[in-house]
Formats: C-alpha cells, sequence, structure tokens
C-alpha cells in the first residue's frame, strides 16, 4: 500500500471518528463542546466544491458556444440563464446587505444600551485612552449618536417612500403596515431620548432598558419599511421573474410531463399476467379509488380499504424493505469509513 | 378580480410559454423544448452557486473570521472581542481547495483526500442516524398479536397486527439468502411458502406505491394544466387590456 | 391508416389524458375530497396547540419547484391554519431551492387573511419568523438540538434580524420550545435527516409530515412506529385539511385543492381505463396470434 493510498484512508477514518464517538461516548464527558464549530468546518471543506460545478459548465457549455460545436445555440440559453441567476441573486444580496448596513446604524446603538446596563449592573467600568466610562458617560455618549440618527431617520422614511411609485404604495398593504409601524416605533424612540434627554445626569437601567427595546422594535420595522421598499425595486422584480416565472414554472413543467408519461406506461406496459400482477393492480385500483372524491360514489368504504392497505399490508412490507436497506447503508457506510471497499483509493 | 401588477403579468405570462415549450417535447423533441430546459438548468445552477456563499460562507465564517461582525460603540469600545481562533477556519478551507487539483493530472489524487474526508463523516454520521431511525422502528414492529377490548378479544386488531408483523417477517425472510434450503424436507417447504408469501405481500405494497404515484405525477399536470387554464388565460387577458388602455383603446 | 388496439400512438394518449384533465377544470367542477384520516390527525394536533410564550412550531419546508402541486398547497393550508389561531411559528429550510419559497409563502397567506380580515393583522417576528435556508443539513440539526439556547446557534433570520430582537423568539431556550416539529419535503432525502436527528436525549417535538404521493407508503411506516403523529398525503391530504378549515372558518375564501381532486379524480379514472384497454389489447392480440 502506497503511502497516498495509507494517507486518504487514515483522512477518510479522522472524517468520521469525531462523529461516531460524538455518538458513543455519553455527553457528560463533555467531547462534543465545540460541535457547532467542528460542524462549521466540515460543512465548510464541502462548501469549497461550490465551484466545481461552475467550472464545468463553462468549460462544457462555454467551449460549444466558442468552437460553435453541434448542439451550441441551447447552451447560450444555459450560460446566460447561468449568468442572468447569478448577477441578480448577487444584486439582490448587495441590496439587503445594504438594508443590513443601514438598520445596523440602530442594532448599534440598542446594544450599546444593553451594554452599558450590563456592564453597570456587574460593576465593570472600561476605560478608551485613559479616560474612565462610567455608566453616566456611556449614557451621554449614547444619547449624543441617537439624536441625529433619529433626525436622519425621518429623512430616510420619506425619502424611501419616495422611491416607490404612488400607485405601488397606495396598493402595497405591507409597505403602508411597516410604515405606520416605523413611524410609531420612531416616535416611541424619541419620546425615551427626550425623556433620558431629561433626567441628564442621573442613571437608571430601567431607562436605558426600555430605550433599548424600542430601539430593537425600531430596528425591526425600519428593516420590514426597507425591504418592502426593496421589493417593488427593478432588482427584486427581475430575481422574481427569474425564479417565480422561469424557475418554478420550468421545474413543474418538467415534472409534470410525468403525467404524460404514466398514462402512456399504464397503457403499454402495465400487463396483469400472473398472481403477482393481479394483487398489485388490485391494491393499486383499491388506493386509487380511495384518494380520490369518485371513489366515494362508488362505495363510502374504499377510502377506508385504502387506509387499510397502507396501514397493514403495505406498511409492513415498506418496513422490512427500509430496514434492509437501511441495514445495508449503515455496512456500507462502516465499510466507506474503514475504507474497506476502495479500489480506486490505491 | 385583483388588478395584476404588469410583472406579476410579465412572470405569469412566461411562466406559461415556458410550459408551452416544456410541453411541446410530447410531440417531439424541438429547439424550442431545448432553448427553455437549457435556460432551466443555467437558473438552477446560478441560484445554487451565490446562496451558500450568502446564507453560510459569507455570514457564519469569513465576516466573523474577518471580524467585520464586531462593531465600535459611540465610547470607543468594541461590542465583541475578536475570537483568534476563528482563524482556524482557513485550515478547512486550504483543505478544501484541494477539490480543484482534480483538474490537474499530477496533483489530482489530492481531491481524493477532501472526498475521503466528506465521505468518512458520513460514514461516521450514519451510525447515529441508523439507530435513531430504525430503533422506534422496530419497537413498533413488535405488535401484540392478541389484542383485547376490554374483556373481549378485538379479532380485526388482532388480525391486523398478526398480518403486519408476518408481512414484516416474510418480506424480510424472502430477502434472507444466507442458507440454502435442502429440497424435498419439510421445513423447506414452510419456508418456500413464507419467502412466497412475502413476495405477494410486497406485490400489495408495490401496489400501493404504484396508486400512490399516480396521483404524485397526475397531481403535478393538473396543477400546470389548471395554471395555464386559470392564471394564465387571466394573465393574457390583463395584458390585452393594459396595452389596450396604453394605446387608448376604449 | 389500419387502427389497431394494441398500437395506438402514445401521442394519442397523451391527448387523449389532456382532453379529460382541461374538461372539468374548464368547467369549474369542485368535489368533496375523500376524507383522510391522517389529515385530521395533522389538523387536531394543530388544534391542540396552545399559543404560549417561549414556545413556537417549527416548520420545515423541504420541497422545490417539482412538488410544487403537492407541497405548496399542504404549506399554505398549515400555515394558514396557523396564522389563524395566532400560534407563532418558524420556517427553515434544508434544501436551496425552497429558499425564496420561506418568503413568500407565509407572507402570501398573511396578506390574504388580511384581505379576509381587514380588522386584523399578523405581524412578521410576531407572528412568523423566516430563518432561512441552513446549509448543513444534518449537521445544523444537531448543532441545534444541542444547544440550550437556540437563539445562539441560530442567530439571525434570514432578514438580517437579530434572533432575539424578535417577540416570536423572547423566552425561547432549547429544542423543548418546540411545540410541534412540522416538515413538507418530496424525494429531498430531508425527512430521514429530521427522523435521524432532530432530538434530543430528553425530548422529541411530534413530528408532523406533508409528503409528496409517491412516498405515502414509506410515510406510513413511521406513522406505525410512533415516529410521525400526522401527515398530509400529496395534495389529497392538503384538499382534506382544507375541506377541516371550511368547517372551523366557513368565510374562509375558496382555494383550488377542491378543482384540483376533481382533475385528479378523472385522471385517475382515465389511467385505470387505460390499464384496461392496454391488457384487452394484449389479450385480444394473443388470440388472433393463436
Amino acid at each position: 500500500m502506497s503511502i497516498r493510498s495509507l494517507l486518504i484512508r487514515g483522512v477518510t477514518f479522522l472524517g468520521g471518528v469525531y462523529f461516531f464517538l460524538k455518538f458513543v461516548l455519553p455527553e457528560s464527558t463533555g467531547f462534543a463542546t465545540y460541535h457547532e464549530q467542528i460542524s462549521d468546518g466540515f460543512v465548510l471543506v464541502g462548501a469549497m466544491a461550490l465551484a466545481l460545478g461552475l467550472i464545468n459548465l463553462l468549460m462544457v457549455h462555454g467551449g460549444k458556444v466558442l468552437y460553435r460545436r453541434k448542439g451550441w445555440a441551447p447552451s447560450v440559453a444555459l450560460l446566460v440563464g447561468l449568468i442572468a441567476m447569478m448577477v441578480v441573486t448577487s444584486l439582490d444580496w448587495r441590496e439587503t446587505r445594504k438594508i443590513s448596513a443601514s438598520v445596523q446604524r440602530i442594532t448599534t446603538l440598542k446594544d450599546f444600551a444593553d451594554r452599558i446596563v450590563l456592564d453597570a449592573s456587574k460593576g465593570i467600568v472600561p476605560e478608551i485612552a485613559g479616560e474612565k466610562l462610567p455608566p453616566t458617560v456611556r449614557k451621554r455618549y449614547l444619547l449624543d449618536a441617537l439624536r441625529p440618527l433619529a433626525s436622519d431617520l425621518h429623512t430616510e422614511r420619506q425619502t424611501l417612500l419616495l422611491v416607490v411609485a404612488e400607485d405601488s404604495r397606495a396598493s402595497n398593504l405591507t409597505l403602508q403596515r411597516f410604515n405606520n409601524e416605523f413611524s410609531s416605533a420612531l416616535a416611541d424612540t424619541e419620546r425615551l431620548l427626550a425623556l433620558e434627554e431629561k433626567q441628564g445626569e442621573d442613571f437608571e437601567p430601567s431607562g436605558l432598558q426600555q430605550l433599548s427595546q424600542a430601539l430593537s422594535t425600531l430596528g425591526v420595522s425600519f428593516r420590514g419599511l426597507s425591504t418592502a421598499v426593496y421589493g417593488e425595486s427593478l432588482v427584486k422584480h427581475l430575481y422574481s421573474f427569474l425564479f417565480e416565472g422561469l424557475f418554478i414554472s420550468l421545474g413543474a413543467a418538467m415534472f409534470s410531463l410525468l403525467g404524460f408519461y404514466i398514462s402512456a406506461a399504464a397503457y403499454r406496459a402495465f400487463r396483469v399476467k400472473s398472481v403477482e400482477s393481479v394483487l398489485m393492480m388490485t391494491a393499486a385500483l383499491f388506493v386509487m379509488l380511495g384518494q380520490i372524491p369518485f371513489g366515494l360514489w362508488i362505495s363510502e368504504s374504499l377510502p377506508e380499504i385504502r387506509l387499510w392497505l397502507l396501514e397493514v399490508p403495505s406498511a409492513g412490507a415498506a418496513q422490512a424493505i427500509d430496514m434492509g436497506a437501511s441495514l445495508a447503508g449503515l455496512v456500507m457506510a462502516f465499510r466507506m469509513w474503514l475504507s474497506i471497499e476502495s479500489e480506486s483509493f490505491k | 378580480m385583483t388588478a395584476l401588477s404588469t410583472w406579476t403579468i410579465l412572470n405569469i405570462l412566461v411562466g406559461g410559454i415556458a410550459t408551452l415549450a416544456i410541453f411541446s417535447f410530447l410531440i417531439k423533441e424541438n429547439s424550442f423544448y431545448r432553448f427553455f430546459e437549457h435556460l432551466y438548468i443555467g437558473i438552477a445552477a446560478g441560484f445554487g452557486i451565490i446562496l451558500p456563499i450568502k446564507n453560510f460562507l459569507w455570514p457564519k465564517i469569513l465576516e466573523p473570521m474577518m471580524g467585520m461582525d464586531i462593531v465600535q460603540f459611540p465610547d470607543g469600545t468594541y461590542s465583541q472581542e475578536y475570537n483568534p481562533l476563528l482563524l482556524l477556519y482557513v485550515a478547512p478551507i486550504l483543505f478544501g481547495l484541494l477539490f480543484y487539483t482534480i483538474y490537474s493530472t499530477r496533483f489530482s489524487w489530492m481531491a481524493k483526500l477532501v472526498i475521503g474526508l466528506l465521505l468518512g463523516a458520513s460514514g461516521g454520521m450514519a451510525f447515529e442516524g441508523f439507530f435513531n431511525y430504525v430503533i422506534p422502528q422496530l419497537e413498533g414492529s413488535f405488535k401484540p398479536l392478541i389484542v383485547f377490548d376490554g374483556a373481549s378479544i378485538d379479532l380485526m386488531q388482532s388480525f391486523n397486527n398478526a398480518l403486519f408483523v408476518f408481512t414484516l417477517l416474510s418480506v424480510m425472510y424472502y430477502f434472507f439468502f444466507s442458507f440454502q434450503l435442502t429440497p424435498g424436507k419439510k421445513i423447506s417447504r414452510v419456508l418456500v411458502g413464507v419467502s412466497a408469501s412475502g413476495r405477494w405481500l410486497m406485490m400489495v405494497c408495490f401496489g400501493a406505491y404504484f396508486g400512490s404515484t399516480v396521483m404524485a405525477r397526475m397531481a403535478l399536470l393538473v396543477e400546470r394544466l389548471q395554471f395555464l387554464l386559470t392564471d394564465w388565460s387571466a394573465a393574457i387577458y390583463a395584458a390585452a387590456a393594459q396595452l389596450g388602455a396604453h394605446l387608448g383603446v376604449a | 391508416m389500419k387502427f389497431s388496439l394494441d398500437a395506438i400512438d402514445r401521442r394519442f394518449v397523451y391527448l387523449l389524458i389532456l382532453i379529460a384533465l382541461v374538461v372539468p377544470l374548464a368547467l369549474e367542477v369542485h368535489l368533496t375530497p375523500a376524507p383522510m384520516k391522517s389529515a385530521k390527525k395533522f389538523f387536531d394536533i394543530i388544534e391542540q396547540v396552545k399559543p404560549e410564550k417561549g414556545k413556537f412550531v417549527l416548520l420545515v419546508f423541504d420541497f422545490g419547484p417539482n412538488s410544487k402541486a403537492e407541497n405548496f398547497p399542504q404549506s399554505e393550508v398549515v400555515v394558514e391554519h396557523l396564522l389563524r389561531r395566532r400560534i407563532p411559528f418558524a420556517i427553515y429550510s434544508q434544501y436551496l431551492q425552497a429558499e425564496p419559497l420561506l418568503e413568500s409563502i407565509p407572507a402570501g397567506v398573511a396578506a390574504r387573511l388580511s384581505k379576509e380580515k381587514p380588522a386584523e393583522s399578523w405581524e412578521y417576528g410576531k407572528d412568523w419568523v423566516n430563518l432561512g435556508f441552513r446549509v448543513g443539513g444534518a449537521l445544523f440539526i444537531q448543532g441545534l438540538v444541542r444547544s440550550e439556547r437556540m437563539a445562539e446557534v441560530l442567530k439571525k433570520d434570514a432578514r438580517g434580524n437579530d434572533i432575539t430582537s424578535l417577540p416570536l423568539f423572547d423566552g425561547v431556550t432549547s429544542i423543548k420550545s418546540i411545540s410541534v416539529l412540522a416538515q413538507f419535503s418530496s424525494l429531498t432525502g430531508t425527512l430521514e435527516t429530521i427522523l435521524q436527528f432532530f432530538q434530543s436525549s430528553e425530548y422529541r417535538p411530534p413530528l408532523l409530515h406533508g409528503c409528496t404521493s409517491i412516498t405515502i407508503p414509506a410515510a406510513y411506516v413511521f406513522m406505525n412506529s410512533g415516529q410521525m403523529s400526522g401527515l398530509l398525503e400529496g395534495v389529497a391530504g392538503a384538499a382534506s385539511y382544507s375541506a377541516l378549515l371550511y368547517g372551523e372558518y366557513p368565510g374562509r375564501e375558496p382555494d383550488r385543492s377542491t378543482l384540483m381532486m376533481t382533475g385528479l379524480g378523472v385522471a385517475h379514472l382515465v389511467v385505470i381505463a387505460l390499464v384496461l384497454l392496454g391488457n384487452l389489447a394484449a389479450w385480444l392480440s394473443s388470440r388472433r396470434k393463436v
């Protein structure tokens, strides 16, 4: 056995040993303390293969188009669909990140308020560049940052609404609702801001907690409003066009062809010639008639017969096949883990 | 009927044309069908490449690794301290990049390292999955063969349980090839009968599968036809009305 | 052209099935769907869930356009039921193609309910949350069930909101906060992942499942073993559930599932007729040869 083969087998074994030990060792051992990070690591390894499919598609279909090989025209459609979807999905992501960045100004202040309260409860006084930051000073920083933000949000709300066409603004109930929620949350925040400013240098944790809650609601409603406005944008419409207009319709249509094929197969292939096929057809007949409204016209008992067939003989047979297949799957998984049958690794 | 927006009309119109293009395959394979088929594959691929980056790679790995999820508060303090252990994610990233050695004749064996790791991981996870999956089924198959309803025997339920257990065992036995049966022996005749029963009961199961499959396949077809007859025709009408209004036709 | 019963061109068969389906759909004949006990069980379990702080229903949408006809109506009727009963729910998916549907389906149902009941409103973050597509499948589920605080694993929703800022997640701790788990899937292999991993040593949420019709016989194995508590059997299950919703909420806007069941019923009869015709043709052909 070569070193390469040993290395591959070793890595394969290491890949599975963590999950095997996690299963067999009790939780009290703390073996799986970093399970989330380790799992993310494994998913990350798999995610690195993302571009493989893309490269393959570009090589095969790109090559067809470039060198005008036979059947190059549909490859253009594939590449256009691929690039269009990638561009639109990326633009969609960019726009949602812009919304997130915009909302983050609010959530940062919310987190800051929470931190002030938490540090005050623990008696922690941070220090920056030699300056001690007691809660009263930090509160001042918070209020000084919140005041202009609240003012900016008023303007931004108007700007957002102007982006949307008037008829869309009137008909989009979600937009209207988020607009109202945002106005209400902003008014609430400003009221609490004014209260805190009135308190001056006094620090009251409950006041900041209320302000944090208000900022949380403000953040959610601002995000909702921005998302509702974004929903009327060209990027979102293009995304909807590609996904709902094309992808869903094409996928559903592709699979709906099977309805025609099963009809043709029923006519050409389903021959009742033996005891087994009689049993199969009889069971199929009861199941089919028991699941349609017309079955009730024939007999009220058909749904019950169908249910009996599914619960008793069919479930028994399906369970036997399922358990056998699961056992075989486990054996295969074991063999894979221990590289017992890996001719290609030699 | 609520008024449809222009984009909704466009989505439905294109969806209908795409559906008819796919249906044209039933007559004969043609370039109209092939165009939309390839378009579908392209869109699916494009979708599948960006989403894992958007939903996993960026927010869970790259953003925390680069410290971009740490914000500075107005007083100069930070929301959290940077965790240098996050840099350990560089290891699986570099290891995962070995996938691309598959394009090199000399180094393609390195891709087997990554594939092996993932196969090993799925193999290791299979143990927990198997026991959680099969043990409840095994428990559920120990049904009482005689069921009492108060003082009397519930014949129907007892029969059902007995039939279920017999089906389970006979179908499992049908696939059991470890021991060869000696022809002529009474026990062999009994076991052959059990095996045959297993086969027949499996046919009942396959019949149930066939009946269910018919509903599944037909449901897909009925949905598409419903779309064409209801939504698409309404969209054509709405498009004609909008076009007419646009052109000033009464 | 000589017509032979045992050699009908497949395109005539396609045309026959097309005409047989178009006629009832065009005439908009609605028939009462056949009752389904499994759908009733599903319905009753949702009916028994009480809105409680710190508890929610988790929906998993693991389907794409390939099972639009069956999983879409199933998820819509269940989402409608949850919204009507004000039971908060969160949705996520292990299946990439379902990602946009996690947003559009509940939003669409909520909008429809808002039109039906203008005095009421359903709010994102309070009535439902979209957790988005989560990469990792079984690995993600394992992380979720192990944690004492799910919010630490979930972190943000699909819109980018911090999970802890959403009212629905107020008081939510571990998976014991999940009162019911309902998964809708086609042949994606994701049901097995849920069955195998969505449980801790102390708790397994009751599992409800909406399947495509192909996997109905397999789903009954899990109903039998108690791994599943309720089942929606394809579009027939959705139609049955819809009929149950009508019983509870008579002012409800009619949906398409009953019309679809009429079309399906005709389709089934045509398939049965085709099987009989094919066998008759084969028998006649064999007699001629003899």
